[in-house]
């Protein structure tokens, strides 16, 4: 009869348009120890708990849930040991929140009662409620969320009247456009994949989560394929203090992401510019920087525009010009590769790649140093140039990289 | 994300030219200016050179180059996708004109400003096709909502079109398909 009743005081809280808190208080005062209900990456959505008793949480309980693990996520209750921030180790059971896919958990702390069959009983019972409320509240976000986006995309298209009315709008939605903002447009490495749409509405959570922790009031929204992040600084920053800064702010989120999210993400960032209304110059340039950094399909990659230098000029000319350049240069290597099954234009791309070091590449191409170092000369016998020589590395790494950037071959 | 763009039948298009002047007489252009061109196209086929029209104009990108580098701002993107000019804000420095790879902006020598196809906005607000879908007589160029059609089939690029990996543009063909009476075997 309990279980019957939680189920309907929950379902009664959620037709009186209560949320998410009061649902977890409801389910303290039943099951008497504290409870937390999470996303699906345990980002804690709620924590309740009776009156007197706190723990201090991250934004994430110290649990992991990988992609590939959620498929065995089928209505069972798994219990184990937690560690809180502050080092003590707390028992807990968890129930997944599962329709057709994985939502959430509702995770009870057992720092009060033992556990018993009669509160797994009454877990099962109360989750429908729970998820139910876990997703309107979703569809709350969503709406709020829309309204911001429309609003971000006047800002990163120039769809505004003046610098004032861009920053009243934007205090509006609790965003202070009065300082500088860093531009960084995020894209997943994998853009074909089945999965790509589902990673990035999780990248786009799981990111906003990180860099919240790391950050001041940033704001991650989404366009197309894309992700944008606008981070406010609290100054105007040169770019080596700009670069360093992000460096370590994405290096962290990355850290985070990667242990719940089994897909890797690239970074373009444009320039810091002094106010908000130079943004939509920001956004196109962090753009191509992203495209541009993705050169030999290089990927988890971090590109700035201010250090593109030479390409940013290269990337906008005739595609006519830029393969006379390329072919010129590089067609002796590939006539050689083509009728010897050769591996010089790959041999070069992987030099480059690792700065010229003779030992990286070699071990990056399971070759002895000795055969890279006749493949070498072999590039230097055909094209009648010295690698050693500046002229003819800058030239060869130009025409490759703009080789692999358009994807001739 | 909404976004308006072009859907671009090349095995249709006849090469006729209506669009291209319907679109210079909507917008009252000068001699100089042709917001959308009809070019011939020669590709190579397994059976020898074949041919087709294609009818370009601005193609909306989703990363507008010429947005990017105009220094008086008269470039702006609508919710609905479309990039607008504003030509009164214009002037006439053509960074614009150099950035763009579908030569979409053009300068107007007699008011010694920039401007480009608007996607007819005032007649798709009104409710109205835009001028050139409307001249096409053989139902070769369509305005389509990208965020709401079903992309199986059709094409992101074709032969001669500028790499559209950093400006990514709001244009998607039909396949071009092959004429007998168009091949010439070399």
């Amino acid at each position: 009869m309990a279980e019957y009743t939680l189920q309907t005081q929950l379902l009664e809280a959620i037709a009186c348009g209560r949320g998410m808190p009061s649902l977890a208080k409801i389910m303290v005062d039943f099951l008497g120890n504290p409870v937390i209900i999470t996303d699906q990456f345990f980002r804690i959505v709620v924590y309740q708990t009776k009156r007197g008793e706190n723990i201090h949480w991250d934004d994430f309980l110290p649990l992991s849930v990988t992609q590939r693990e959620s498929k065995r996520w089928e209505s069972k209750t798994e219990r184990g040991m937690l560690v809180t921030p502050d080092g003590k180790t707390v028992p807990y059971a968890s129930f997944p929140l599962v329709r057709s896919e994985l939502e959430g958990f509702i995770v009870l702390l057992l720092t009060e009662n033992a556990w018993s069959p009669a509160m797994a009983l009454m877990l099962e019972q109360g989750a429908l409620a729970v998820l139910v409320a876990l997703k309107q509240e979703r569809e709350i976000q969503r709406i709020h969320l829309k309204y911001k986006d429309e609003f971000i995309h006047d800002l990163l298209y120039n769809n505004f009247e003046n610098r004032e009315v861009l920053i009243q709008r934007g205090k509006t939605l609790g965003l202070d456009f009065s300082h500088p903002h860093a531009l960084a447009v995020v894209g997943i490495d994998d853009e074909e994949s089945p999965e790509a749409e589902k990673n990035l509405e999780q990248l786009k959570s799981l990111l906003h989560s990180s860099l919240r922790m790391h950050g001041d009031n940033p704001v991650v929204t989404r366009r197309g394929i894309y992700l944008i992040v606008l981070l406010p600084m609290a100054r105007q920053l040169t770019f080596p203090e700009l670069k360093r800064e992000l460096n370590s702010l994405f290096r962290l989120a990355k850290q985070n992401v990667y242990n719940r999210l089994k897909t890797s993400f690239s970074v373009g960032v444009g320039h810091l510019y002094p106010a908000a209304d130079e943004l939509f110059r920001s956004y196109q340039e962090a753009k191509t920087a992203l495209e541009l950094g993705r050169f030999f399909n290089k990927s988890d990659e971090m590109t700035y525009f201010d250090e593109l230098g030479v390409l940013s000029l290269i990337y906008k000319m005739g595609e006519l010009e830029l393969k006379a350049f390329c072919y010129s240069l590089l067609d002796p290597i590939l006539d050689y590769d083509r009728k010897n099954a050769g591996q010089l234009l790959e041999t070069l791309k992987i030099y480059f790649q690792c700065n010229a070091d003779l030992n990286t590449t070699a071990e990056k191409l399971y070759v002895h140093v000795n055969t890279l170092r006749y493949r070498l000369k072999k590039v230097e016998e055909l094209l009648g140039i010295d690698l050693n020589n500046l002229d003819g590395q800058l030239n060869l790494f130009t025409a490759l990289r703009i080789f692999s950037q358009k994807g001739w071959n | 994300m909404r976004q308006v763009g072009f859907l671009v039948d090349v095995s249709r298009c006849l090469g006729c030219r209506a669009c291209e002047v319907a679109c210079k007489n909507y917008f009252g252009l000068g001699e100089t200016q042709r917001y959308r061109r009809v070019s011939e196209v020669e590709w190579q086929t397994e059976d020898g050179i074949g041919l087709f029209y294609l009818s370009l104009a601005c193609n909306h990108c989703e990363n507008p180059e010429c947005f990017r580098v105009c220094p008086n701002r008269t470039y702006r993107k609508r919710r609905d996708g479309i990039v607008v000019h504003d030509a009164g804000l214009c002037d006439g420095c053509c960074t614009c004109v150099k950035a763009c790879p579908y030569g979409a902006p053009q300068y107007d020598a007699d008011t010694g400003k920039v401007d480009k196809c608007d996607l007819c906005v005032s007649r798709l607000d009104a409710g109205l096709r835009p001028a050139c879908e409307e001249a096409c007589t053989n139902d070769a160029l369509k305005v389509i909502f990208l965020d709401r059609i079903d992309e199986t089939g059709l094409l992101k690029s074709v032969p001669t079109l500028p790499d559209i990996r950093i400006t990514r543009p709001s244009i998607r063909f039909n396949p071009p398909v092959v004429r007998k009476q168009w091949l010439s075997k070399k």
